[in-house]
């Protein structure tokens, strides 16, 4: 499996919910 | 045997939920708040399910399985244009446009654009207005050319007759329920398609003996390009595509069906828990819908049109209940979206034209929400008429729309939230720019074929508005008078 499918379809997505997750448990509104 | 009699069975049984639904939310809504925006109630699930069922049409059903069908792993670039576009929404947009809006009173996006610029003369509303229903008519009946495709598609059903069975019933609840009824049965629709689109890859990957199976097969299709993200092209011809697919994300700000949304919920903390929500629905349905369309290339090689993967697989792989519920995942994906832009539509009508622009707030409210209803109606006929005139491919119709509001609003919105020195003038220059660089460019080839129009039009529209708001400063009194909320 090439890098690029990995980063595209595992690591954006697991990084995004991460984030998503962090500022929803952490962050402000804006 | 797949039983056709117990899949009409399920979608029926669906139908008469959303139904119920539309009748029960009609009971609690009082007034054109309450019609448009449910009186700025909505909790974190509902107004974080409801964008996302509202923004995603038809097309992630069936356009966007048929492009990870057809196109392979090159499909993938609009899934992360797609997220940040949620990303962009639930950050910067909705939070600030919930409280402005909220400040303000508006109940529509041209409602809160007048409000901001101080339109006194009405011209940022007309214009607004005409961008709103122009693109939203186009946008309903390819909703309805979708239902109609997916009645064909599954029940060898006449086209028309699809066509008619999905406006009826949209049009129906929209019509009876207004902002809540649509809402609510939102909620129901995005879990569907969630389902829908998160379930059918993992049994379509089981049915090929796991991911490594499935990949086995796929290294051979389209002559080894179809697990390359560049489709096999030189990183410089794939340029314009993959800019072109991250693009579509540059839509999201300016839907104005989904950013009622955002005005509509009740709180910053259920923005918060709103957008959560709203993103981990689109990391499940998007990569899902991308994912079965790979799978559907090996499983139904020979598919006429890649646009009926979804319904296709379903049929061939669940027992009939279950892709019963899945045809209903299409469907919902159809109405969830076809529903809000109706009211959007209808809210331009009668907030905008009627309410502020010929009566300047003499019509009684409840005259307006009649008003409100037979616009639905009226609207909802056009939309069956227009789209039982020409089969369109629903993707292409669906990106003309999205693009037309995207270009025309989007930067406008992002602007107007963040700049105080965003003017009138500059506003009413943007969301022409962004509107007539959107046809343009899609009606010239050599244009189009290079790039999706979108991107320029969206950047175009941003540009016009700095430039023209910079030139016209001086003479505006809007930018003083009413700034955003910072």
């Amino acid at each position: 499996m090439s890098l690029s499918i990995v980063l595209l379809y595992m690591v954006f997505p697991a990084a995004l919910f991460l984030f998503a997750l962090l500022t929803y448990l952490f962050g402000r509104g804006e | 045997m797949v039983s056709g009699i117990v899949i009409a069975v399920m979608l029926v049984s669906y139908v008469l939920l959303v139904i119920v639904v539309g009748v029960l939310a009609s009971l609690r809504s009082k007034g054109l708040a309450g019609y448009f925006i449910a009186e700025r109630k909505l909790g974190a699930w509902v107004g974080g399910l409801s964008s996302v069922a509202s923004s995603e049409s038809g097309w992630i059903t069936l356009g966007a399985v048929g492009m990870g069908y057809s196109d392979g792993a090159s499909a993938i670039w609009f899934v992360p244009g797609c997220l940040l576009g949620y990303v962009i929404n639930w950050y910067l947009i909705a939070p600030r446009l919930r409280r402005v809006t909220a400040d303000q009173g508006s109940i529509t996006i041209p409602d809160y654009l007048a409000v901001r610029f101080d339109d006194k003369k009405h011209v940022v509303r007309t214009v607004a207005v005409v961008i709103v229903f122009l693109c939203m008519m186009g946008y309903v009946a390819a909703q309805f050319t979708a239902s109609g495709k997916v009645f064909r598609s599954v029940f060898q059903m006449d086209y028309a007759t699809g066509v008619l069975l999905g406006a009826a019933v949209t049009i129906l609840y929209t019509l009876l329920g207004g902002f809540r009824a649509v809402s609510w049965t939102d909620v129901i629709q995005a879990g569907l398609m969630a389902f829908g689109l998160g379930v059918m890859p993992v049994i379509a990957i089981w049915h090929m003996g796991g991911i490594g199976g499935m990949l086995a097969s796929l290294q051979t299709v389209d002559g080894g390009n179809f697990l390359s993200v560049t489709g096999g092209k030189s990183a410089a011809a794939a340029m314009g595509t993959v800019i072109g697919l991250l693009g579509i994300g540059l839509g999201y700000p300016g839907q104005p069906h989904v950013l009622a949304r955002y005005m509509a919920t009740r709180d910053e903390t259920n923005i918060r828990r709103g957008r959560l929500i709203a993103i981990t629905w689109g990391i499940v349905a998007f990569y899902g819908a991308v994912i079965l369309g790979h799978a559907a290339r090996v499983l139904l090689p020979e598919l006429a049109d890649a646009e009926y993967a979804f319904p296709r697989v379903a049929v061939m792989l669940l027992p009939s209940a279950l892709a019963g519920l899945m045809i209903a995942a299409v469907v919902a994906a159809v109405m969830s979206t076809a529903d809000s832009q109706l009211l959007v539509a209808a809210s331009s009508v009668a907030r905008d034209l009627f309410d502020r622009m010929l009566f300047r707030g003499r019509v009684e409210e409840r005259r307006l929400v009649l008003i409100s209803r037979i616009t639905v109606l009226v609207l909802g006929i056009l939309s069956i008429l227009f789209a039982l005139s020409e089969v369109r491919v629903v993707f292409w119709f669906v990106l003309f729309a999205w693009s037309g509001l995207g270009a025309s609003f989007g930067p406008l919105l992002i602007l107007s939230l963040y700049w105080k020195g965003t003017t009138r003038a500059g506003a009413v220059a943007g969301m022409i720019t962004g509107f007539v660089v959107t046809v343009v460019w899609k009606k010239v080839p050599v244009l189009s074929g290079a790039l999706y129009e979108l991107v320029p039009a969206f950047f175009l529209s941003a540009l016009a508005i700095v430039a023209v708001s910079l030139l016209t400063r001086k003479d505006s009194k809007s930018r003083a008078e009413n700034p955003p909320a910072s």
